[in-house]
């Protein structure tokens, strides 16, 4: 979650992630409960949902990704509910692009909301409610990288 | 100091892999007995491998694999959401109104090999 200061260019003052520093491994990437995730690719929706999954605010993105001691990240939690919808036309991507990642699969664009809450620090948060928020970008599909492109 | 720096324009390293699932899990308190089948992990997933270039495994977006995880077969959703939150100092009850912006959402849901060569199913949330 990233959350700026209002206006125009408003400087970044939260970055909430999953995680530490230096960033390793499944990055911004943690393991939820399946029945966190419902998926109906007919119907063009789907949904995830957590809570209080564990997080670190860095205050900025950059202090996240390559500096990570300023300030010194927080330790908190972030639940959320997210979900998808409007996805009705799926279409093919296969991509062998190394910069943008070598997978297969097929994706429908939709929309997405969110509503999330969150304590970290001496803070805490709560964000509006799902249906005020907007996406610039959503899209639900499957797909299959790795091991799976070569069976 | 602040970036505006999209999440989704971010590269990907693959910096190596040690994700124990019990340490990062999200809670489930509707049920626990799932979470600890989902959880007890041996294994790691893989990253993704790094774009030329780039030193965080984090590609996403139009056209752009939204997985973070490699030998990932399944389900994934992905959104970049604007809002607004009200921040509380917990300590004085002070209240303020932020935007959100962009906030990179996605689920993975499907079979995965891990590091130890074999097919898991799993669930994951990018946060």
């Amino acid at each position: 979650m990233d959350v700026y200061l209002p206006g125009t260019g408003g400087a970044q003052i939260h970055d909430l992630n999953p995680t530490q520093f230096p960033p390793v491994g499944l990055f911004w990437t943690v393991p939820i409960p399946v029945g966190g995730v419902q998926v109906d690719l007919d119907n063009g929706k789907a949904s995830m949902q957590a809570s209080k999954v564990p997080i670190f605010d860095y205050g900025t993105l950059q202090n996240a990704t390559s500096i990570g001691s300023s300030p010194p990240p927080t330790p908190g939690w972030v639940s959320f509910k997210v979900i998808w919808q409007g996805g009705t036309a799926s279409m093919p991507v296969n991509s062998t692009d190394p910069t943008k990642g070598i997978f297969s699969g097929t994706f429908a664009s939709c929309m997405a909301q969110i509503e999330w809450q969150a304590q970290a620090g001496d803070f805490s948060f709560e964000s509006d409610p799902l249906e005020t928020s907007s996406s610039t970008f959503a899209e639900i599909g499957q797909e299959m990288n790795g091991s799976y492109l070569t069976v | 100091m602040s970036t505006n720096l999209p999440r989704r324009k971010l590269g990907f390293g693959a910096l190596g892999a040690t994700l124990l699932g019990s340490a990062a899990a999200a809670q489930d308190d509707d049920n626990p007995r799932e979470r600890k089948r989902q959880l007890l992990w041996t294994f790691a997933p893989v990253p993704v491998t790094a774009a030329p270039g780039n030193f965080l495994h984090v590609f996403g977006g139009p056209g752009e694999d939204n997985s973070t995880i490699s030998n990932f077969k399944g389900s994934i959703g992905s959104a970049l959401i604007n809002g607004n939150v009200t921040r509380t100092k917990t300590k004085t009850g002070q209240q303020d109104y932020f935007p959100f912006i962009n906030a990179n959402m996605r689920f993975m849901t499907g079979m995965f090999k891990g590091t130890d060569g074999q097919e898991h199913p799993g669930t994951f949330a990018f946060v």
